[in-house]
């Protein structure tokens, strides 16, 4: 076989044998490498909402959430020759954005505007929502609001690596290894930072879990 | 996610409360405004303007401005080597003549231009450098000569008279006054 042939083959994949989640984004990134910046936008389409919903949950404001979560695509896409495939594609992206967002909140730390998206009631958060009202005998809708609320001042109380960490474990659903490749650090860092930062959550919220 | 329906009494935990966050989404409009922000901020990013530096910092050009000044500095000290090197006036025997400075002084005498001020005239590093040479000449041998100046012509007893070759016109050019005792101003 010809060497240099099998050479690309290694580093361009060819689609049919991109099956895990993994592979498809490596495929279209080495797209993206090789000149096709149209490849770039299934990459925005699948990562956009997950990205956003960090970002959301480490600032809590909409439009600040928005506008990093397009900075975080562009500066991937002028950065993208550099991805040499050594964590996964998302893994990359998502550090991209938590570093952009943990700049943008030490940047503008004393600058504090809350927005809030609308709970999607569904399945799991609906049950929730119900027994909370039961239990607490309010109406659902102002106990919704008032949950928002504080579950957004305790996750601010939070110092920033400490929220990432809660975001991306409880909210994002990441693995301890994920988010010490995403944070750059070790997972005993991650899970002390878990530990204490749940402890705290606990305190702040403390009416809501009896 | 606790099933609160099945099992009323469960206790809420702050895993179910975080996971409240997982349902916290924007509307579908928020992504078509989204889109149109993003499109547009990958345009405005892509016709952005250099930085005024930004030319230094392209791979060509960086290598460029590397090897250009080390370029630049190694002609340089080459060209002054040369030309100094060239330059350089033969040893005199100062020495000699300025130990018999004490003898009676002879009439006083025109000496003659120095040569360096002749039409034309030389570059004033040149002339700089040369003078150098002269204040060099009487510190060294602690004499209380006086200086020749560049541009003046002296009139000096020719016998006590220290002379040396004119440096930029090599040993066969008529000579210079470097220093002489009682020179008068011509």
């Amino acid at each position: 076989m010809d060497v240099s042939r099998a050479v690309d083959k290694a580093l361009v994949p060819d689609e049919a044998e991109a099956t895990t989640e993994v592979d498809s984004d490596l495929v279209c990134v080495r797209r993206v490498q090789s000149g096709d910046v149209t490849a770039f936008d299934p990459l925005i389409l699948k990562y956009r909402e997950r990205l956003f919903c960090i970002i959301y949950n480490l600032t809590s404001n909409r439009e600040d959430a928005a506008d990093l979560t397009q900075e975080t695509f562009i500066k991937a896409f002028r950065s993208i020759k550099r991805f040499k495939g050594k964590s996964s594609f998302f893994t990359w992206l998502y550090r991209i954005g938590i570093n952009a967002t943990l700049s943008h909140l030490k940047r503008n730390r004393f600058r504090r505007f809350f927005s809030f998206e609308d709970i999607v009631e569904e399945g799991g958060s609906r049950e929730l929502l119900e027994a909370l009202a039961q239990k607490t005998h309010s109406d659902k809708s102002a106990l919704l609001k008032e949950l928002q609320e504080k579950l957004n001042e305790a996750l601010q109380k939070l110092s920033p690596n400490h929220r990432t960490v809660v975001v991306l474990f409880e909210i994002e659903g990441l693995s301890h290894q994920e988010i010490s490749e995403v944070m750059n650090c070790s997972i005993g860092t991650v899970r002390s930072r878990l530990h204490y930062a749940k402890r705290q959550l606990q305190a702040s919220l403390k009416e809501y879990l009896q | 996610m606790a099933s609160f329906n099945k099992s009323p009494d469960k206790k809420i935990t702050l895993e179910d409360l975080l996971r409240l966050k997982r349902d916290e989404k924007p509307p579908v409009e928020f992504w078509e405004g989204f889109e149109r922000d993003l499109h547009r901020k990958t345009l405005r990013a892509l016709v952005v303007n250099e930085p005024w530096y930004g030319i230094f910092l392209r791979p060509s050009l960086a290598r460029m401005a590397i090897v250009a000044p080390l370029a630049i500095a190694t002609a340089t000290a080459a060209g002054y080597y040369m030309f100094y090197k060239k330059s350089e006036p033969p040893r005199v025997d100062v020495p000699a003549v300025i130990a018999d400075h004490t003898a009676t002084p002879v009439a006083p005498m025109l000496v003659k231009e120095i040569p360096f001020i002749r039409e034309g005239g030389l570059p004033d590093r040149s002339r700089r450098q040369f003078a150098n040479y002269i204040i060099m000449v009487q510190q060294d041998k602690n004499t209380n000569f006086i200086t020749v100046r560049t541009s003046e012509t002296f009139k000096a007893n020719s016998a006590k008279a220290v002379y040396a070759a004119d440096p930029l016109s090599g040993v066969d050019a008529a000579p210079v006054l470097i220093s002489a005792p009682n020179a008068e101003q011509y």
